[in-house]
């Protein structure tokens, strides 16, 4: 049983690691293209 | 590129810039899926056969379901995007296949704990599994597809070609386990599922499908700034040389 309940657990660590992992990459992709988004901006209105 | 285009591009990307937080959504769907993962955990008593490992469909089964509408999404999106010729389809296709293949990815591994206690093996060349593996392929290989074209106009089509190939795939993965001889359960509805479990099914479910909604949105809302800073850098330097 015991070791049953060490399969449940695992899955539901890998279920988190992969949200939060996934969370976190989508977060910094993001803030990259808003900071590309806001030099391009710049850029066009200087030109 | 028409003159009167930069300043288009000026105007959206400073209606981008402006767009409302859906960091909101986020929250929800964060506090919603600790819920019902907790309810589903604490509430549900252990099954005849498999014991506690029943609790592992709360993550395995949702995992599939909304990998099925993401895929149902790119679907929609690439057949629009062939149609239409819109770029915003492509985005959307595009973002909804990554979710897509991050919870086939998720079911992949959930499966496979799942398993090996109850079938004694890691992994089995089983239609339904290997229908799943098969469709988590393709969409990597979409994924890979579109970082390597360089053409925005050739990557759209050739990716709304290969996503709605992909997406074929799903319904035989839903129905491989009525169609072939097969270890792995029917699928899991509320007819297959034993009524003490199937709450619990629904309410991960529904945390997963607002988790995979804001996914998306996000997602589409950072690839629809990638481009526009793309075209913006575009235009600057056809300005450049016109000057």
């Amino acid at each position: 049983m015991a070791e049953t309940n060490g399969f449940v657990v695992a899955a539901y660590i890998v279920m988190w690691v992969g949200l939060i992992g996934y969370g976190v990459r989508l977060h910094l992709v993001f803030r990259e293209a808003r900071r590309r988004l806001d030099d391009a901006s710049r850029e066009g209105r200087k030109a | 590129m028409s003159h009167a285009r930069p300043l288009e591009m000026e105007r959206l990307s400073t209606a981008v810039a402006k767009e409302r937080s859906i960091e909101w959504l986020g929250a929800i769907a964060l506090l919603a899926l600790i819920g019902a993962q907790l309810a589903g955990v604490l509430n549900s008593p252990p099954d005849r056969d498999m014991g506690h490992l029943q609790k592992i469909m709360y993550v395995h089964v949702p995992s599939a379901w909304n990998a099925f509408i993401a895929f149902f999404v790119v679907a929609i999106a690439s057949l629009l995007y062939l149609w239409k010729g819109k770029e915003q389809y492509d985005l959307v296709a595009a973002s909804a296949a990554e979710v897509g293949t991050l919870f086939t990815g998720l079911t992949l591994v959930l499966g496979s704990i799942w398993g090996r206690p109850t079938w004694g093996v890691w992994w089995t060349w089983d239609p339904r599994l290997t229908s799943t593996a098969v469709l988590f392929l393709v969409f990597v290989g979409y994924l890979a597809l579109r970082s390597f074209v360089e053409d925005a106009d050739r990557r759209a089509q050739w990716s709304a070609a290969v996503g709605l190939l992909g997406a074929l795939n799903v319904p035989i993965v839903y129905m491989s386990v009525k169609w072939w001889r097969t270890l792995h359960q029917m699928q899991s509805n509320p007819s297959t599922v034993d009524p003490e479990y199937v709450i619990g099914l629904r309410t991960n479910g529904i945390a997963v499908l607002l988790l995979l909604i804001y996914f998306i949105v996000k997602r589409y809302r950072a690839a629809r700034m990638e481009r526009l800073s793309e075209h913006l850098a575009e235009s600057a330097a056809l300005e450049g040389r016109r000057a």
